[in-house]
Formats: structure tokens, sequence, C-alpha cells
């Protein structure tokens, strides 16, 4: 099944024996598949574009059709909120970047190719807090501080409304000198408001940032090379090379190098080849999508369960972990599992389950633009 | 007989008060109201013209002539957004051939 998925996303052929597996997978299949990979809107798309597609594809029509669809209403969603929130942000004189889903949009992307769950935004230095602070008392979001990482300040929620994240920085190293996200950003107009957003290059770099660090315990995701795809036209080749030897890990500069080599195959939004990445040589590359599809398929022997997250699930992350092959981080699994055997064998049957990998009680935020 | 079909570049979403269409090759988004998006849905399930104003005739009582115009209308901004295309449906009656003399 993931074969399935990786080669339409990458728009290649699909083998008989690859298309007679998929054509007759229960949607359950699609599903655990396609919420690990996060590209079910992605493959909406390709549907309705490769009329080859749709006997493929027919047990899952229905998903995707319903991640493309949410898909646009959310993007739809987010510009409305953007235009509230750029307004509070304008009285404050607050500057704001867009980042992620909605800096894609900004820049061009159409809504409902890509999964859009939150409004992420970078504000400038300590105006930060006031602008968070203000859309809970303007606007009735609520601050959610349940998993906050340090590079941003609670989530915001309020009913009916994509959730909305205003980060202090990007990652949690610090970014060579000159590559640094407000770099050469350009401005843009929202309702009347002015928002920047990154230039290609950083924003390529964020998404390589995203992939790599913040999904560190599942990396490759198909979402991901998209993403990274999308983003590379119209990026600094020299750039992404300093970048990634900034990274004094070389098992982080190893797994960058296999996410631009496999991304480097896709199409971009536009269906075009994505030629601002230096595409390697047919062995690095083969190389590199060896190495995806292991980890992958690999995440995908956890079996999916109805009251948890999947890609927070414990087992799919250390499945993960333990294909992308770091000796450092499989070394610590191990010692984590001789140190505290009990948590360790519930983990592995699946009793265990940190809060964030539940399933919530009420479906997320989805726009709440009823049909 | 003829039926419009959607192009593979139009993607529709159902909102508050009517629906947005994106195309995705063009990067431009449309906007629906209410009545707009139930004809856009009917024309999505496959109806032909004539039934797509039938229903709507109906469910928002007006006359058909009314229906069928506001359809046509509609129908016609449509194509010249690109975002479906006429289709001839053909009679579902078997052609075996010339007859045997």
């Amino acid at each position: 099944m993931y074969d399935t998925v990786a080669s339409i996303v990458a728009g290649g052929p699909i083998d008989d024996r690859t298309a007679h597996a998929a054509m007759n997978a229960v949607p359950a299949t699609w599903s655990h598949v396609l919420a690990l990979e996060g590209c079910a809107a992605w493959l909406d798309r390709e549907r309705r574009r490769r009329p080859e597609l749709e006997a493929v594809t027919a047990p899952a029509a229905a998903l995707l059709r319903e991640a493309a669809v949410r898909s646009l209403r959310n993007g739809v969603a987010a510009a409305q909120q953007l235009g509230e929130i750029l307004a509070i942000a304008a009285e404050l004189g607050v500057r704001v970047l867009a980042l992620k889903g909605i800096a894609r949009l900004i820049a061009g992307e159409p809504a409902g190719l890509r999964t859009m769950a939150d409004i992420d935004l970078l504000v400038d230095g300590p105006a930060a807090s006031g602008l968070h602070e203000r859309l809970q008392l303007g606007l009735g979001y609520e601050a959610d501080p349940r998993g906050t990482p340090a590079r941003h300040l609670p989530s915001l929620a309020r009913a009916g409304s994509l959730p909305v994240e205003i980060h202090l920085r990007v990652g949690d190293r610090a970014r060579p000198h000159g590559l640094e996200m407000w770099d050469d950003a350009r401005r843009a107009n929202i309702g009347g408001y002015e928002i920047h957003v990154p230039s290609p290059t950083m924003r390529l770099l964020h998404t390589i940032e995203h992939a790599i660090l913040v999904h560190r315990a599942a990396r490759y995701k198909l979402r991901d090379l998209l993403d990274v795809a999308t983003a590379a036209p119209g990026s600094d080749v020299n750039a992404v090379a300093r970048y990634i030897e900034s990274h004094r890990s070389h098992a982080d500069r190893r797994a960058i190098r296999t996410l631009l080599a496999a991304a480097s195959d896709l199409p971009s939004t536009d269906g075009c080849p994505t030629p601002a990445l230096a595409r390697p040589d047919g062995a690095v590359q083969r190389r590199a999508w060896r190495r995806v599809r292991r980890v992958a398929r690999t995440r995908l022997l956890a079996p999916a369960r109805a009251d948890v997250i999947p890609e927070s699930d414990p087992r799919v992350l250390v499945l993960s972990q333990i294909a992308q092959g770091s000796p450092v981080v499989v070394g610590g699994l191990i010692a984590r599992a001789v140190t505290a055997p009990i948590r360790a064998a519930r983990l592995v049957t699946g009793s265990w389950l940190p809060a964030e990998a539940r399933t919530p009680a009420r479906p997320p935020a989805d726009g709440g633009l009823g049909e | 007989m003829t039926r419009v079909t959607v192009r593979p570049d139009a993607l529709f979403a159902g909102v508050a008060d009517g629906g947005v269409v994106v195309h995705t090759t063009t990067k431009r988004y449309y906007s629906l109201n209410e009545t707009g998006a139930r004809i856009w849905s009917l024309l999505e399930s496959g109806a032909e013209l004539d039934a797509a104003a039938a229903a709507v005739a109906s469910e928002y009582g007006i006359t058909a002539a009314e229906a069928a115009e506001a359809v046509g209308r509609l129908v016609s901004d449509l194509l010249e957004a690109g975002l479906v295309q006429l289709a001839e449906v053909r009679d579902e009656v078997r052609d075996d051939g010339p007859a045997a003399p």
C-alpha cells in the first residue's frame, strides 16, 4: 500500500501487483497509511488528474475527497482568520511573518492540496506575548498550554476556527548568519494588512528543519517530501549547502541529504520537476528512496488503533527511529528498555500511551464552516 | 443530451453560506452562493442540465423556466472560468450493428 501511495506522489507508474493490492485493500488500510504519510489531499488531486488512478484508489476515494475538501475549507478559513489577526497586529504595531501552510498559501499555492491543521505565525521579538494576549481578549481565542514546545507560545484555540500558533523562533537551534527567517522576506497584503512571507530559500530551510528536527522521530513522511519539493523552486542551492554543513550531527546531515535527494524526484505543486534542488545522480537517489521506504514501511508495522493519533503513537515513533538506524538513538532505546522494562513492555503491547497520543474526545477544529 | 462535468483542476467545498471552488492550475478562487453551491453539487453528482434545473425549481419554489435560466447562467460562467466542461451523453441504446438481411 505504501508503494502505491509513494508512486502516485512521485507521479510514476504503479506495477500490476502493487495496484492489485491497493484495489483490494480495505479503506482502513488506506486510512492507516494516509494518516502516517499525510498526503491524502495531494492524492485526491492526482486521482482527479490521472484517470488511470481511478481504479487503484477506488477504496480510498471518499477518504481522499474528504481530505481535499477539508484542506480547501481550512485554507479559506485560515485566510479569514488571518485578516482578523493582522488587524490586531497592526493596532499593536507588531511585525508578523507567515510560516508553513499559511506561507505557502500566501506565496501562491492553491488551497486543497495539502493538509493544514493550524495557522503558524512568527512574531518579531517581545511583542509576541502582547499579540498572544490580545488575540485571547479581542478575538475569543483560548490558550492551550498542553505540549507547548519552547519555540512557540501556547496554541490558541477557538470553536469553529483553526488553532493559531505564535512562534517566538522557528527552531531550537541557532541558524548560521544570513539564514534567518526574516532575511529577504517579502511583504504581502491580506485584507488591507501587511504580512511578511519568507523568501523561497528560507521557506525551504524551515521545511527541512521541520521535517528533520521537529519530526525527528518520524522522518521522511511523504507530506514532508512534497513540502520540500514545493518549497525548492527559486531557492538558493549554496545557502542550502551552508545550512546542511551547519549541523553538527552527522546523522542529521545525512537525514537532510536523504530528504533532499528523495524530494528531488517529486513534482512541485505545478507538476514540474524541482530544478532548484541539486539533482543527485541516480544511485544516490535510489539509495535515498530505499531509506525513505524502509523507515515508512517499518513504522507501518504498528497496527492502527482508533484511540491513538497515528503520528503521535509511541510505537510508530520507536519503529521509525529504529529503522532510521542511528546508533545513538537505537542505543538510547535499548537503554530505556533495560532501565524501565515494564514501561517498555507496555509500550510494545500498546497499553501505555502518553496523553498527547490519545485521540481527542472532540474532533479537531475544522474551520467550522459547515456545509 | 448534454451533461456538464467538473474539470479535474476544480475542487469544491461547501461553506456556511454557499461554496468555494478553487482552480488548482490557475490558482483562482470562486465563491458560489447557496443556490450556486446546490447546482454545483447536482452537476458534480452527474445530474444532467434538465434534471439539475428541475431539482432547483422544486427545492427553491421557482418556475422551471427561472430554474433553467439560473442553471444555464451559472454553467456559462463556470465554463468561462474553466471549472466545468460539456459532454454529450448518448442515449443508452444497444448498437448491434446492421440488421441481418
